[in-house]
């Protein structure tokens, strides 16, 4: 039966520590540096990947803040349209002339033309605005992931590297 | 104010939404970037590794194939390239080797170098090589040779190589010029030397067969000339070699003049200022070198003052002899074994004069009267004694104390006495508390023996001392005895002043593991063998038997510490 190791923080485990060969400080410096430098590496990449995943919100909060600007950009040009259709027909009634008629519906036609093309204007802009947001937002998040994954990769190396070094002091 | 009703376009267009920011191609160009840097590095850890092991082993692989010099020699005189001796530098594997190579085979040129500047110096030395410009060329020589030889190897090293031996080829042209210029000064000086003492003997000839000034200075113009060329040769001493020049012809003129007056009785002429034959060449000096005349005059002088004594000492010495071989006789005589007749034939062959007087004691039978034969027998003590001479015996002969017989008899036995240091090798042996069987059974080491050789031959020497001032003094006596006994206390003495401390010194150290410590010399004296025997050692890890050694050790010690307190010396039998 294998004799039962001692409970740690008792004078016997102690007792044992004491005999145990102990490294020597520039091994302990050099271990501990190298793993401070591959966990240095990898925080990295975490911080970078945070960073990404902000700019992605941020992007999208942008995006919409611009759709709304577009919206009520073409909800005034709506109301501007009704008002001057309102006073082009009061107007051609208010002079003995049909309202829907004659020179009141041509100035009718060109309003609802010109007020119909910046109307379908802020419309596109506002798809735009949303997709350039969605496609901006989409990249971030991707450069998040390579970020996390560059710094598990760099941390990686890096104690490959020191355990080949340190293998090479035989 | 009526309303407008006409709706105008507020130019709205299709707006740019702006640059998309590809931070993902940015971010995959930085994560490829960190991982090309990591894998470069990882190559160069890896091909680092390589070129240090390559190195490594191509410093091994140099050190262990090492063209010798000869090789590179052989090579190079049979045309063939030296490149193939030696590894391909084209590697980083051949470099090393190549390095190491040429590291080795500059310092097998620079010990090559350093022998050969050694042998030109010893060539130096043993005056093989006389011109320091030689050394010059054949030291050039070598840093020439083996530069170039180490240039179609590495040129860095071939520099190197240049500087150096220039250094040592400098200090050993340096060397090499002193020690050949001491080397010629000396030889010049021993040349002078030689050719001043033939020079010497060839003037006195000179002079002595054509004493005529013309003559002398026609037939010594040629080696004087020679001489003064050897004299220009030491710059340094050249005037004092001429002042010695001139000093030895004057001497050899005032030598030859004065042997000459001398030998030929003519010292009543010389002091009238005639010198026969030299008269024409001194008054010739003498207008030259006014006084030398004078000078002549005084070492005529002085030569016949020494040829006088010579001559008186030679007889005296005669006499000497003659005085004591008529003094055995004449006691033979008195004994009875000589007849009067054949005494006064052995005398007169001898050359011994006797007087009248003497002639008559001789034949007259006259006994002693008993006062003179008292004062014989005093007087025979003290010439045994050594305490009177031949010349205290003459007077008492003279004033009648003893007869002439008498006389004669003690003179022979003070010559005998004289003659022989039986007395005073006997004590010696009673100094040293030892007679002449023992010493013969002495072993060959023992010290008493080479006390006593040192003491006889001491007294040998004073024998010696005593009868060349005798020659000066006759009156001063050898008395054997008392000389013996002085020179034996002496060397007794000595011998006991150096051997007791060191006795006292082994026996002091034998005694630290006694309790019973006697720290001091005279507390050891006093100690009996008994009471050695029964101190007890105060260390328990010697044995019984060592103990017994230590004992025996310290008693033998102690006798012999005792025995030079008394004065004598300890037999090592």
């Amino acid at each position: 039966m294998a004799a039962a190791a001692p409970a740690v923080g008792t004078t016997a485990f102690w007792k044992g520590a004491t005999t145990m060969a102990l490294p020597s400080l520039s091994t302990s410096l050099f271990v501990g540096s190298t793993l401070l430098s591959a966990y240095q590496g990898y925080q990295q990449g975490r911080a970078q990947e945070a960073m990404y995943d902000v700019k992605a919100i941020e992007v999208l909060a942008e995006t919409e803040r611009k759709a709304l600007e577009y919206e009520l950009r073409a909800n005034q040009t709506l109301r501007e349209l009704r008002q001057r259709n309102a006073a082009n027909l009061a107007r051609g009634y208010g002079g003995g002339v049909m309202g829907l008629e004659g020179s009141s519906k041509l100035i009718e036609t060109v309003n609802n033309r010109e007020a119909g093309r910046d109307l379908m204007f802020d419309i596109s802009n506002t798809k735009n605005a949303i997709l350039q947001g969605q496609t901006q937002s989409e990249i971030y998040d991707t450069s998040a992931d390579i970020a996390r994954r560059t710094g598990i990769l760099d941390a990686g190396s890096k104690l490959l590297m020191a355990g080949y070094a340190y293998k090479q002091l035989g | 104010m009526a309303e407008d009703r006409r709706y105008r376009s507020r130019g709205i267009s299709l707006e740019s939404q702006g640059r998309l920011d590809l931070s993902n191609v940015q971010e995959s160009i930085r994560a490829s970037q960190t991982l090309q840097g990591r894998l470069d590095q990882v190559s160069e850890l890896a091909f680092g590794q390589m070129k240090r092991t390559a190195i490594k082993e191509g410093k091994q692989y140099g050190a262990q194939n090492r063209p010798s010099v000869q090789q590179i020699y052989d090579a190079i005189q049979s045309g063939k390239p030296v490149d193939e001796l030696l590894a391909d530098p084209d590697t980083v594997f051949g470099e090393a080797a190549r390095g190491q190579q040429a590291g080795l085979l500059y310092q097998d040129l620079i010990n090559e170098f350093n022998i050969n500047t050694q042998g030109i110096l010893d060539a130096v030395n043993k005056r093989e090589i006389t011109d320091p410009a030689e050394v010059e060329q054949i030291i050039n020589a070598n840093i020439e040779g083996f530069g170039r030889v180490m240039a179609q190897i590495d040129p860095d090293y071939a520099l190197k190589f240049r500087a150096s031996a220039a250094t040592t080829g400098f200090d050993v042209v340096d060397k090499a010029k002193k020690h050949i210029q001491t080397e010629t000064v000396r030889k010049t000086r021993v040349d002078i030397d030689t050719q001043l003492n033939i020079f010497k003997s060839s003037y006195a000839s000179i002079i002595d067969r054509s004493p005529n000034p013309i003559d002398i200075e026609a037939l010594t113009l040629v080696h004087e000339n020679n001489l003064k060329g050897l004299f220009a040769q030491d710059p340094d001493q050249e005037s004092k070699h001429l002042a010695d020049f001139n000093k030895l012809k004057t001497e050899v003129l005032h030598d030859t003049v004065a042997n000459y007056i001398v030998s030929n009785n003519m010292m009543g002429e010389a002091s009238k200022d005639n010198f026969g034959k030299y008269n024409a060449l001194l008054l010739a000096q003498d207008s030259m070198n006014p006084g030398t005349i004078d000078a002549i005059k005084s070492k005529i002088n002085t030569v016949y003052d020494t040829q006088q004594n010579l001559i008186t000492k030679q007889k005296e010495q005669a006499n000497a002899m003659v005085d004591v071989q008529a003094a055995e006789l004449i006691a033979g005589n008195s004994n009875g074994f000589i007849t009067d007749e054949d005494l006064f034939t052995q005398l007169d062959s001898l050359g011994y004069t006797l007087s009248a007087k003497d002639r008559a004691d001789i034949l007259s039978d006259q006994q002693p009267t008993i006062a003179q034969l008292d004062e014989f027998s005093n007087l025979e003590l003290k010439v045994n004694l050594g305490q009177i001479g031949p010349s205290h015996l003459d007077e008492a002969r003279l004033e009648n104390r003893i007869t002439y017989k008498q006389a004669a008899e003690l003179k022979d036995k003070y010559n005998k006495t004289q003659t022989t240091l039986k007395a005073g090798n006997d004590i010696i042996y009673k100094t040293f508390r030892i007679d002449e069987l023992e010493l013969k059974q002495m072993g060959r080491d023992d010290p008493t023996r080479a006390l006593i050789a040192e003491a006889q031959d001491m007294l040998d020497k004073r024998r010696i001392e005593v009868l060349r001032m005798q020659e000066q003094d006759p009156s001063v006596i050898f008395n054997q005895r008392e000389e013996a006994r002085a020179i034996a206390e002496q060397v007794k003495g000595e011998y006991i002043q150096s051997q007791a401390p060191v006795v006292w010194t082994i026996a002091n150290r034998l005694l630290k593991d006694y309790p019973e410590y006697y720290n001091s010399e005279d507390a050891f004296l006093t100690l009996s063998e008994e009471q050695v025997k029964q101190m007890v050692m105060d260390n328990d890890k010697v044995s019984q038997r060592n103990k017994q050694r230590y004992a025996a050790r310290i008693i033998e010690h102690l006798r012999k510490l005792k025995s030079y307190k008394l004065g004598v010396i300890p037999s090592e039998k």
